[in-house]
This record gives C-alpha cells, structure tokens and sequence, in this order.
C-alpha cells in the first residue's frame, strides 16, 4: 500500500481528517509529507491504545516494558507530527478523532496494518499469556504498517526535517519489531 | 598560564599539493564582522534565563547564504571556531570571543553537517547524510531510491580560513549522520569513523544488515586520496534487537579506546589497530531508546552515554517522561582487556521542566577540563545549555545553565542549542535557529580549566588534559 493510493483512498472519504492541500512551492514540503502525518497520527494513537492496556493485563514484564516505550515513544512522536503539521500552516490533526474515522473505514485500517475495532475491544478483555499473545499478534503487523508508511515518505516526501524525523521513527519501529518477534517465538 | 597542547603535534604539515584533485569550487561568501547580540536577546519570546555564573557574552544569529538553515555542530582550530550547518559551514574568528567575526561562509548543501578539522588545521571535513543528485556543492536534492544518489563525506582544503576549497566527496554507506576524526597511532594520516543508520531493503545505497561503520583514510601527503579502506562488522551477531550501525562514536586516542552510541547499544570499543575497530563489550540500558553519542572521563574509566529519546524533535523534559528517559547514563569501565564491562553508575537530566514547544532531549557536549573533576557542558536543545559535576558518578549535580524560552509558542518546532563546547575558556553553543551563543562561566566548580589552552578541538575526538 503506497501512500499515494492511500491519499486518493483519502479523498474518496471525503476529507474525514480534515484535508488540505500543500502547497509545496511555499515550503520544502510536498503532498506525501502532509499526508503521511495526517496518516501517522490516528495510525500512532491506536499503538498508544494498546500500550496502555498492557499494565493492568500483561503477564510478561518485558512486554509491559515495551508498552511503556512504545506510549512514550509514539506520544512524543505525535507531538513532533502535529508541530510539523501547525508550523507549515496545515491542520493540526485530533489523535482521537482521526483514529475514530479510521477505524470506520476498514479498508484503510486493513491497509495500514491497524487493528480493528473489534480486535481492540477483544483485547481489552483479555490478561494473562493471552493478552500478551494477542496484543503481539496486532502490534507486530501494525509497527509492520507504519515501516511501509515510512518508507514510502521517505523515498516520495521532499521535507528534510520531516524525512529526518521518519528516518528515526523507521529505525525505532524496526527495532521494536525485532523484539517482538523475539518475544512472539518465545511464548 | 599552563600552555597545554591538546594534541600530538604534527612535524610536518598536510601537504596539498598541485595533485590535489579540486572536484568543485564551493561558493565561498567572506563576510564582515557580525554585530555580536549581548544576551542574545534581539528575537521576540527569547527570554534568556542563566545561572549567576554563566556571562553569556556574544551572540552571532544566522546569517547570509545560512541565515534559513538548520545550524549543527562545531569544530575549533587555533582562534577559529567552524559552526556546521544543514546547507554548508560558517568560520568565525574567536580571538576575541566576546566578539566573534565572521571570516567566511561556504554554501554547500547535504545536512546535518557534522564538522570536524584536521590536527593540523589543513583540512575539514563534513557528514552529507541526504541523498544528493552528486558530490558537488551545486548538487540538489536527491531521491533514497536513485542508486546513483549520493550521501557521504566532504573534504575541504582549508589552509586559507578565508577561503576553503572543496576537495573532493566519498560515498559511504548508508551516508554520514555523523563522522569522528582519529589520528592514526604511526603515521601522520588521519582516519574517519563514519556513523550511519537506518537501512532498508528499498533503499539502494543503504541495504540491511548494515551492522557496520564505514572507515575513510585520509593519507597526510595526498588528501585528495582519501577514501573508504575498511567497513568492519561491529556486530557480527547483530547487536541488540535492531541494532544496525552507529549514531555517533567518540575516541579516546591515547587509551586506544572508542565510546559507541550505535542504536540500541552502547558499546565500548578496542581501536589499537585504527582500521579494525573491535567491540569490547555493549550495554543495553533498559530506559534508552536511541543511543546517541558517548564521552570519556579525562581518566579514561567512565563513560557518559546520551539517549536522544524521539530523535531530538521531541519534548522529553517535563514530568510525564520524567528523569530517566532522554537522559544521560554514565558508565563506570570495570575490569581489563577483552574482559572490560560496563558498570551502570547513573542518570542526568536537567533538572527544569520545559514547555510543550521545546524540543528538549540529551545531546552534544564535551568536558571542561577542571583538574581534579568531572565537568560536562551539554546541549539540550530548546533546554538549554547545562553544566554539570560529576566527579562523583552516582551523583551528578547541575553548577549552572543557560536556557531560553521557546522558539516558536504555539508550535513544536526544531531549535535550541545543539552542540555546546567548551574551548579555551568559553562556552561555544550552536543554536540552530539563533546561531553561535558564546558564554563564560566562572565560579569555584570551573577550577583552574582555563589554564588548559588547546589548539584544535574536535569534541568526539578526545584527549585528556593534566591533572
């Protein structure tokens, strides 16, 4: 899935994040930067989501661990998305909102690698070695989403902060991919 | 005053020579002296706070073919100080640090512009680490997917301070987010240690594993020569999970030692032999996220390592992150030889909490050489500048700051200072939007420092100082 078919994707909900258009002539940003953070923001908050399940339900203290990196991590990442998005004049987007309008469009969340809806609400059900298990099973193909988003502002963006930024998110997520699957084989 | 030379003087100097291949003129803009700004407080919402005994002394904003870019890191040569920037370099004459004047600019765009200088002053060299259509300073932006794109290292001619010349470009792997210099141990060659990071199966000049750094030798008769003579594997077995290359090295010559901050590892490193660097030992602090740079104590048994949680756009100094996230760990060498380990001693953090718009997180610093003490001055992005003893490992206690308000009030924008050094009695901060910040600091936990007098600092280069 390619940013560009997500952006067209984009259009055809009709603006449900509130789009706008860059004008990259004015900036060093072109339409794929802008996109991806509108994109990277609700795809970010359901990481946070989850993570914030994990303390009252994780059986492994390594995962818990994990969690807490990734809420952290992803928060502070979605701060730099949303003072990217404000200082090149664009709407800021809402976590919530957008993460909401997301998963209304299934497409969309099976295309970034988003868990849905019901997958969310089954997970807070579940403790123990259960949760553990599931909560990889969603987190592993969403770090998976947000790599492929990555990549694809990183080769078709023009911004140079915005690609500094993705070059460091894309390392971080992979890294924490690694040790996902570590644990994902062990249980 | 103790004259101290921070560095084995070359007998000779770098011989350039006609057969010195010139690649391509940079454009080179001399410039007048810059108007110095006391306290730096000309910019609306730049509310400068300070300890008692920071002075800060001078302030030269952005200016001329560099008055838009992001402002990086800074090498010092004699009385030159030479301030990266994301689209070329600045040298400043520093004879009176209370008034720096401008002496050149050289527009050469690639980012982020890590500088280092040569012992001998003859030669800088610069990390290009976005892909560019080509080597030359004239090159544009170019594509991650374009093999024929290329990211690496600069070499400029700098004998004339007033007019460097730009040498020629080496491609490097994965491109150079930051580079150390480290003079060979027989010869007057000197070597580049060149971090990179972030590789991918679609990016075709920067393929995985990439569990490596590349080595460049610049030979000391024929500069032009310089290229790429060693790649070693530092992880064989990959390193910690996604390890996969380096973020920044610092070399402790005289101990034959290298501080690595690659990724998810800190690793202490055995550089006897200067073209095969060996990992000794890593260390894994569960509270890091991104390992990025590493100093030695002036004795060579500690070691202070940064994490630069969210990649240094991120506001990490406040409550909800805390004290252990986005900080310094510093690490005490145990043991010897092949044996050596990484002992935890503890973390530093500034201790005041910044706005939601400051971009605040562990960066680049040095050590001021108080005899007797372990002093750091650090960057802290829009946090400021801080100083801090830790002569006592397991407790580090801040002696003075220097902190302005944000950059931007209701946006999260990228600024602040990125490298702070001391040098010859002053405090050199490279502001990325506000320029060069000089400041002297005095008071009981500075000592004798400014007895100690260096004729070239390249800070990830380390030498010790007499105690």
């Amino acid at each position: 899935m390619s940013l560009r078919k997500l952006s067209l994707l984009m259009v055809l909900v009709a603006g449900l994040l509130g789009a706008g258009t860059a004008s990259a002539a004015t900036s060093g940003y072109n339409d794929v930067d802008a996109e991806f953070t509108r994109m990277m923001i609700p795809h970010h908050h359901q990481a946070i989501v989850m993570s914030e399940l994990a303390p009252d339900r994780a059986a492994d203290a390594e995962l818990t661990a994990l969690a807490d990196r990734i809420r952290i991590e992803q928060g502070l990442e979605i701060r730099m998305m949303q003072g990217w998005q404000g200082r090149n004049g664009l709407p800021v987007t809402a976590p919530e909102t957008a993460y909401q309008d997301v998963l209304d469009n299934p497409d969309m969340v099976e295309r970034m690698g988003m868990a849905t809806r019901e997958e969310m609400d089954r997970l807070a059900t579940l403790s123990g070695s259960e949760f553990d298990r599931m909560f990889l099973d969603l987190m592993i193909p969403h770090h998976d989403g947000a790599v492929e988003m990555l990549r694809d502002v990183i080769l078709d963006g023009s911004d140079q902060e915005l690609n500094q930024m993705a070059q460091d998110m894309m390392s971080t997520q992979k890294a924490q991919l690694a040790i996902m699957r570590d644990m994902r084989e062990s249980l | 005053m103790l004259k101290f030379c921070g560095r084995r003087r070359s007998r000779r100097p770098l011989a350039l020579g006609l057969a010195a291949a010139v690649t391509g003129l940079a454009l080179t803009v001399p410039q007048a002296a810059a108007e110095p700004v006391d306290g730096g407080m000309r910019q609306s919402g730049d509310d400068v706070q300070h300890s008692n005994n920071v002075h800060p002394v001078a302030n030269v904003p952005r200016q001329g073919p560099l008055e838009e870019s992001t402002h990086s890191d800074l090498a010092f040569y004699q009385n030159y100080a030479i301030q990266g920037a994301y689209d070329g370099f600045t040298v400043y004459d520093i004879s009176k640090p209370h008034k720096p004047r401008t002496v050149t600019q050289v527009h050469c765009p690639g980012g982020q512009g890590d500088v280092s200088v040569s012992p001998d002053g003859s030669l800088l060299f610069m990390s290009v680490d976005y892909a560019r259509t080509d080597d030359t300073c004239q090159s544009e932006q170019g594509s991650y997917e374009d093999p024929n794109s290329w990211e690496g290292m600069r070499v400029f001619d700098i004998r004339d301070k007033a007019n460097p010349r730009y040498l020629k470009g080496i491609k490097t792997s994965c491109g150079s987010h930051t580079h150390t210099m480290v003079p060979d141990n027989n010869s007057e060659d000197v070597f580049l240690y060149v971090s990179s990071y972030n590789p991918d199966p679609a990016f075709p000049n920067c393929q995985p594993p990439h569990d490596s750094i590349s080595i460049i030798n610049v030979p000391a008769d024929r500069p032009a020569d310089a290229k790429v003579v060693a790649e070693p594997v530092l992880f064989p077995d990959g390193g910690a999970a996604g390890t996969a290359g380096c973020h920044d090295i610092t070399v402790f010559p005289e101990h034959d030692l290298a501080g690595g901050a690659c990724m998810g590892d800190g690793a202490l490193m055995d550089i006897s032999d200067r073209a095969a660097p060996k990992v000794i030992t890593t260390v894994d602090d569960p509270n890091f996220a991104f390992y990025h740079s590493a100093t030695f104590t002036n004795d060579g048994e500690n070691v202070l390592f940064t994490d630069e949680l969210g990649g240094g756009g991120a506001p990490t100094c406040n409550e909800a992150v805390g004290p252990k996230h986005g900080a310094n760990a510093i690490y005490r060498i145990t043991g010897s030889g092949d044996d050596r380990e990484l002992e935890f001693q503890s973390y530093y953090k500034i201790p005041r909490h910044q706005e939601d718009t400051e971009n605040c997180v562990a960066h680049n610093g040095n050590l001021i050489p108080v005899p007797g003490r372990n002093v750091y001055v650090q960057s802290w992005y829009q946090g400021g500048v801080s100083i801090f003893d830790f002569t006592d490992t397991t407790a580090p206690k801040e002696i003075g700051y220097f902190d302005r308000g944000p950059v931007d009030e209701n946006n999260l924008t990228l600024g602040g200072s990125w490298s702070a050094y001391y040098y010859n009695g002053y405090v050199y901060s490279s502001d990325i939007t506000r320029g060069l910040d000089v400041m002297k600091v005095t008071g009981p936990g500075m000592g004798h420092a400014n007895q100690v007098d260096l004729d070239v600092l390249n800070p990830q280069t380390q030498y010790s100082y007499p105690e």
